[in-house]
């Protein structure tokens, strides 16, 4: 009984992918920060619309040329591999990556 | 005064926009310390956001940041008029300039910084233009009546002049186109020869040119056509009387006259209005060539002297009642009979058409 318990319990937490099983977890094992990754890339591609694409390009096609992150960073995690995620769930990532540090809503 | 006016405007013009563009100067060179240093404090934001998300604000201006989208992150604006195609614009009696960021911190690519306009620097300008405009308009409206006053002098000398020869002559020249006239009359004309005859018409001919210049000169010197008499008359009778008067003069050229005249019973002073017919007969006559025609035709209110002339070019055409204008130096004159005309027309309040084609002939229409 416990075991099928505890069967179901991993199951459900597979099946329901998110931000944070997607990346956070990930991000947090290689110590990338998030909020520093998510300022960078904001520099680079302001708008909402411009910030989503290029970064879900990126994740599918992740280039030296096109990281926001440091030369010291890319010099510890080369080769850059494609995240493998689906498109839908990738897009409902990055949807919740914005909405995690909304600057609109959050300045004063 | 018109050409004054314009410089004066063009002036002021090119004053306005040379202040215009040195304000504007000021207000960018001034706003863009402004959003250079409200892109340090962004910049410093942006490292220590979301630890820190006061949006920076400073008493000497307002600002705004907008995305590459052109969609609003924050704004402390008073003006609600955004313009992202202009450097610098005033809207709401505010100066708003625009800076677009090659880093888009808190992911903004456009920084609105707005100082309220300095509205004394423009009144500033207006009062320049005011108070230079205004006296420059003075001298030059002054220096300019002074030459136009230098320039003229030399021909409203000569003008007065020449009415003054006028009148001098005019006084002397009475008395022998009489005793000519009247001497005329008295030969007996049964005893001459036709050779001596025919001699004696031209000088008849030459004794009436004469008589008729006199005339003129002396109405146009001497006479006050606001004392003329009023007199009740057929102009009929008057035509047929000044037709028979030059018949001498038509004889001459050979000229064939037709005449379709009907009675018209006018109101003023007779002589003027011999004067008008016969400063008109004789144009047509003068003008005319030699074996032409001449057709009067009087209805009610309505006269027509038409000649089969040389006629005048359109452009003269307006020029031809000006004392002293003589549209064709062909024939002898002083250019003031049609001027004439005008006034004894002008005077009875009548109206006066020419219509002419050159070579062709000329036509007078006097209405009332």
């Amino acid at each position: 009984m416990v075991r099928r318990v505890l069967f179901i319990i991993f199951l459900t937490q597979f099946l329901k992918a998110d931000f944070t099983t997607d990346c956070v977890a990930c991000h947090i094992q290689k110590r990338v920060d998030l909020r520093k990754t998510f300022m960078n890339a904001l520099l680079v591609y302001g708008g909402e619309n411009n910030f989503k694409t290029a970064l879900f390009y990126y994740c599918k096609n992740p280039q030296p040329m096109t990281s926001v992150m440091s030369e010291e960073f890319l010099k510890k995690h080369l080769p850059l591999t494609p995240i493998q995620i689906d498109d839908m769930q990738l897009k409902k990532d990055i949807d919740e990556y914005w909405k995690r540090y909304k600057i609109k809503e959050n300045l004063k | 005064m018109l050409l004054i006016t314009t410089l004066v405007v063009a002036v002021s013009i090119i004053y306005y926009n040379s202040n215009i563009e040195r304000i504007n100067l000021q207000y960018k060179s001034l706003m863009q310390e402004f959003a250079s240093l409200q892109i340090k404090r962004l910049k410093w934001l942006h490292n220590h956001y979301p630890k820190y998300n006061k949006y920076p604000r400073d008493d000497r201006y307002n600002s705004a940041i907008y995305d590459l989208e052109h969609d609003l992150i924050f704004s402390t604006l008073k003006s609600n008029k955004i313009n992202f195609n202009k450097k610098l614009y005033f809207s709401d009696g505010y100066a708003i300039y625009v800076e677009i960021l090659s880093d888009y911190y808190l992911g903004a690519k456009y920084l609105f910084i707005e100082v309220p306009k300095n509205g004394s620097l423009i009144a500033k300008v207006y009062k320049n233009i005011a108070i230079y405009g205004i006296s420059a308009l003075i001298i030059l409206y002054l220096l300019g009546y002074y030459l136009a006053k230098l320039f003229i002098k030399p021909m409203k000398d000569s003008i007065e002049l020449l009415d003054c020869f006028i009148k001098d002559t005019t006084h002397e020249i009475n008395t022998p186109i009489s005793i000519i006239n009247s001497n005329i009359e008295m030969l007996k004309k049964d005893n001459l020869s036709q050779r001596d005859l025919k001699k004696i018409n031209r000088i008849k001919i030459a004794s009436r040119t004469l008589e008729n210049i006199y005339k003129d000169l002396k109405f146009s010197m001497l006479e006050n056509i606001d004392k003329a008499t009023k007199d009740k008359f057929n102009l009929k009778d008057l035509i047929i009387e000044r037709v028979e008067y030059f018949a001498m003069h038509m004889e001459s050229k050979r000229i064939t006259k037709e005449l379709d005249l009907k009675d018209f019973i006018v109101e003023g002073n007779r002589e003027l209005f011999a004067r008008m017919v016969d400063n008109i007969l004789s144009n047509a006559i003068k003008y005319n060539k030699v074996g032409g025609k001449i057709n009067i035709i009087l209805r009610e209110k309505e006269l027509i002297i038409e000649d089969s002339g040389v006629g005048i070019d359109k452009k003269s055409i307006a020029e031809i009642f000006n004392r002293y204008s003589r549209f064709n130096d062909s024939e002898g004159g002083f250019g003031i009979g049609l001027s004439i005309v005008k006034k004894i027309a002008d005077f009875y309040k009548l109206d006066i058409k020419v219509e002419s084609k050159i070579n062709e002939g000329t036509r007078f229409i006097i209405r009332w």
